[in-house]
């Protein structure tokens, strides 16, 4: 016999179902603050690397954006470390933590090959990811693809900059854990634009378009 | 005109396209048969499911 709640414990096809109206009403607030949040973080740090300098200065060496890129390339060749835990105080050095060299040095060929010799085109790039990241996360607009773009920048960041000086590393790591769970949830699914084209897409991906497959998967 | 007030208008250039769009498509797409199947195919699986009860 098969189980008798199985009619009343349907599989949702999306979406989310709480217990009750207010319980669903609180998970969609807490959702839309938490992805708009992002996307504000992003268009703060839109308009000190504001194109067509990205605020540097000296042929493109110094200064805005120029000095991270400097620093993640000066910093490349350390022995650097994340999730660093100072467990004994009287100890020197942190009882846990992750080596993460091998990435910062990856991190520095691709600044030192790609980044740097490109930076008055690269920047736009930075900057047009980022201007994306904060319309995808505050419109929830192919919010899944815009919280894929901040766990991929906030990863290079995270990799890059948290062993830098006068560096927080929480600040990175916390960028990519809440860019991590909305990638998870699509927050646009719950308040935004998402809402009216998901069922489009899947309509067109029913009807075998591999185009609407794929734009259903970035919402 | 200021870098930062052509750089706003390129934002605000960048919610009207995501607005469009999804317009465009709300108007363009029919999903009626799609969400009409959908419900049949869950009626069906709640009858065949309820049938095993």
């Amino acid at each position: 016999m098969a189980d008798t709640n199985s009619v009343g414990t349907q599989e949702p096809r999306e979406g989310i179902y709480a217990s009750s109206r207010l319980e669903r009403g609180l998970i969609v607030l807490t959702i839309a603050v938490a992805s708009i949040g992002l996307g504000y973080l992003f268009f703060t740090q839109l308009w000190w690397k504001a194109p067509p300098e990205f605020g540097c200065r000296d042929d493109f060496t110094k200064g805005g954006l120029c000095f991270f890129i400097e620093e993640e390339s000066a910093i490349a060749g350390d022995a650097n470390k994340l999730l660093k835990a100072d467990i004994i105080g009287s100890n020197p050095g942190s009882e846990l933590s992750v080596p993460i060299g091998w990435a910062t040095q990856l991190n520095g060929i691709f600044i030192d090959t790609v980044v740097k010799p490109n930076i008055r085109w690269f920047g736009y790039v930075i900057w047009g990811t980022e201007a994306f990241i904060f319309l995808s996360m505050c419109l929830g607009f192919f919010s899944r693809l815009g919280a894929l773009a901040a766990i991929g920048m906030g990863s290079q960041l995270m990799i890059g900059l948290s062993n830098a000086p006068n560096e927080w590393e929480w600040s990175y790591i916390l960028i990519v854990l809440l860019a991590v769970a909305m990638f998870g949830l699509a927050p646009g699914r719950y308040f935004g634009l998402d809402r009216l084209l998901r069922p489009r897409f899947r309509a067109l991906s029913e009807r075998g378009s591999r185009v609407g497959r794929l734009l259903l998967w970035f919402t | 005109m200021s870098p930062e007030i052509v750089l706003l208008l390129v934002l605000l250039g960048g919610v009207v396209a995501a607005v469009v769009f999804t317009i465009v498509i709300v108007a363009v797409v029919d999903f009626s048969d799609a969400s009409a199947r959908g419900e049949a195919e869950q009626e069906r699986g709640e009858g065949e499911e309820s049938e095993h009860v």
